[in-house]
């Protein structure tokens, strides 16, 4: 387990977990949240990647973008991203750019780890 | 006068002031480091002389400037902090004082294979502005074959104390200067990119479009047109890239000359869009996306085929305060390039209005990070619905009055497509 101040990373066999600790995910954050990204893509090498927004209640478009950039990235290489997400807020800034039309969105961490596990 | 100074000769002492006032004058730090290269040679009576600075993000000192080695050559010698004698020194903030290079392993000899220059003993010691180690200056062979000694110790501390000062002035006012011309360069980008929206409001015949935008910082990531394809039909478009600042508005200025390509080129509706989000999707980093209502209006069927592609729903609203709403009926664009992206269909009948918004209004943030929110928006929407030119009075007011003063956090931007006589004499009333 690796705590990066605002993430933390964990790991479960195949599947990496990145849990986002503040409550405002938006552009401070989001350089950081990228490198922890590139990170477990180029060092670790991982293709399964849940990221736990569970304690967000605010995301950010460049935020987002950060997620896009790693469901582009594990994509070329038949990864697979998913999200747990809590807050309504959240969701909903997910659902109007259809985001779960590029990856699952759960409302729970045991759910992702069951859909990650079944792929 | 500290207890090293105290300790020089009347010969140092004039040779170290003279040393500090050829790097005091006004220059840029580049300039000062090839300055000080110079007296340290002249100080010291060394040979040759080199200075490597801190690349903190990297954990390596980078050569910067050195006696007779090429610019490439510079550039290629980068040392791991912590590793060889300058990496020892720059960790331990220490000075060494090697007589004989041969005897001490912390010696890297590479520099010499390159030059072909010889080092015999070699003097090091750490360079520090007021709060911190950024760099060595080294200083290598005394002439006449002797090594360096105690006074030559107290010569570069002091000078190499000076020096970090200077420096630190040096790259405070590079970086004040950077700072203005950036500034500069952001007020004219700002300018360009007002210039790529519409300058004035659009009327034809009983329909009026108008937009408001307003960035965050000097240039956004937001964006709005309208086209006018033919007497009947005019596309409008609003919107919105993933991030602030220069990116964002780099994108959103080449969706405008996409688009304005694909209007020329007398392109459908659907192919516009499907060509503009593989355009995206090729040309934009991976971390980048954008939200966007393209809405083509048929003036002379009174409808509206709409392309939302993840943004924020539109609204149509009819005098009497009635509100539509045209929600996201496709994924945003520039992620998935082969999607294939299909228009829905409604009613735009008269005395009715269109209006759209990107999320900087409804995402206004209080200093508690309370959001100006969908209620607010609509409570203005409503409000305003028999008189819609009001709304670009009222709702910048409204967010004005709800953030305080707090900085605005995103770029804000609408427009509005009023149909019918009574909006448009109500126009004139209030011009």
């Amino acid at each position: 387990m690796l705590e990066q101040n605002q993430f933390l990373v964990e790991k479960q066999d195949d599947i990496c977990k990145i849990q986002v600790l503040p409550h405002i995910a938006s552009a401070p954050l989001t350089l950081k949240f990228k490198d922890t990204i590139d990170e477990v893509l180029e060092k670790h090498k991982f293709k399964k990647i849940i990221f736990d927004l569970s304690k967000v209640e605010f995301v950010d478009s460049s935020f987002i973008g950060a997620i896009v950039y790693a469901y582009k990235n594990l994509d070329k290489l038949n990864g697979k991203i998913c999200c747990v997400i809590k807050s309504a807020t959240v969701n909903d800034r997910f659902l109007i750019p259809q985001l779960d039309k590029l990856f699952k969105i759960f409302p729970n961490m045991e759910d992702a780890i069951q859909y990650m596990k079944s792929i | 006068m500290n207890e090293g100074i105290k300790k020089l000769s009347r010969k140092s002492l004039e040779a170290l002031i003279q040393a500090f006032e050829f790097i005091s004058s006004p220059l840029e730090p580049d300039e000062i480091l090839k300055i000080v290269l110079e007296q340290i040679s002249n100080l010291l009576d060394a040979e040759a002389g080199s200075i490597f600075l801190i690349n903190e993000k990297r954990n390596v000192l980078e050569l910067k400037v050195a006696t007779n080695l090429t610019q490439d050559e510079i550039e290629k010698i980068k040392i791991p902090i912590g590793k060889g004698l300058a990496g020892f020194v720059a960790e331990k903030d220490q000075l060494v004082n090697i007589h004989d290079v041969t005897k001490d392993e912390r010696f890297y000899s590479n520099i010499d294979h390159i030059t072909g220059f010889t080092t015999k003993s070699i003097l090091t010691v750490p360079l520090k502005t007021s709060d911190k180690i950024v760099g060595v200056i080294q200083a290598l062979n005394k002439k006449n074959g002797k090594h360096f000694d105690d006074e030559d110790e107290i010569l570069i501390t002091e000078f190499s104390r000076l020096v970090g000062l200077t420096l630190e002035k040096a790259w405070f006012l590079s970086q004040l200067i950077e700072k203005q011309t950036f500034e500069v360069d952001l007020t004219i980008a700002s300018k360009i990119q007002e210039s790529l929206l519409p300058k004035n409001e659009l009327r034809i015949d009983d329909v009026l479009i108008k937009g408001f935008y307003k960035p965050a910082r000097y240039i956004s990531g937001d964006y709005f047109d309208f086209f006018v394809l033919n007497n009947d039909q005019i596309l409008i478009v609003l919107g919105d890239a993933a991030g602030k600042g220069a990116q964002a508005s780099l994108i959103m200025a080449s969706v405008k000359a996409y688009l304005s390509a694909a209007i020329e080129s007398k392109l459908d509706f659907i192919t516009i869009s499907n060509n503009l989000n593989k355009f995206l999707a090729v040309n934009t980093p991976l971390d980048k996306f954008i939200t966007i209502f393209l809405g083509l209006i048929n003036l002379k069927e009174n409808k509206i085929s709409y392309i939302n592609c993840g943004h924020e729903p539109g609204l149509i609203v009819s005098e009497n305060g009635e509100v539509e709403f045209l929600h996201s009926n496709n994924i945003i664009m520039g992620v998935l390039e082969n999607f294939e992206y299909l228009p829905s269909e409604v009613s735009f009948s008269k005395n009715s209005f269109l209006f759209i918004y990107t999320d900087g209004v409804t995402e206004a943030n209080d200093k508690f990070d309370n959001r100006f929110g969908n209620e607010n928006l609509m409570k203005v929407i409503i409000e305003n619905s028999k008189t819609p030119l009001k709304i670009f009075q009222k709702l910048p007011e409204a967010i004005q009055k709800f953030v305080g003063e707090k900085d605005q956090f995103d770029d804000i931007t609408f427009i509005a497509v009023l149909r019918g006589e009574n909006f448009l004499s109500n126009a004139h009333i209030e011009e």
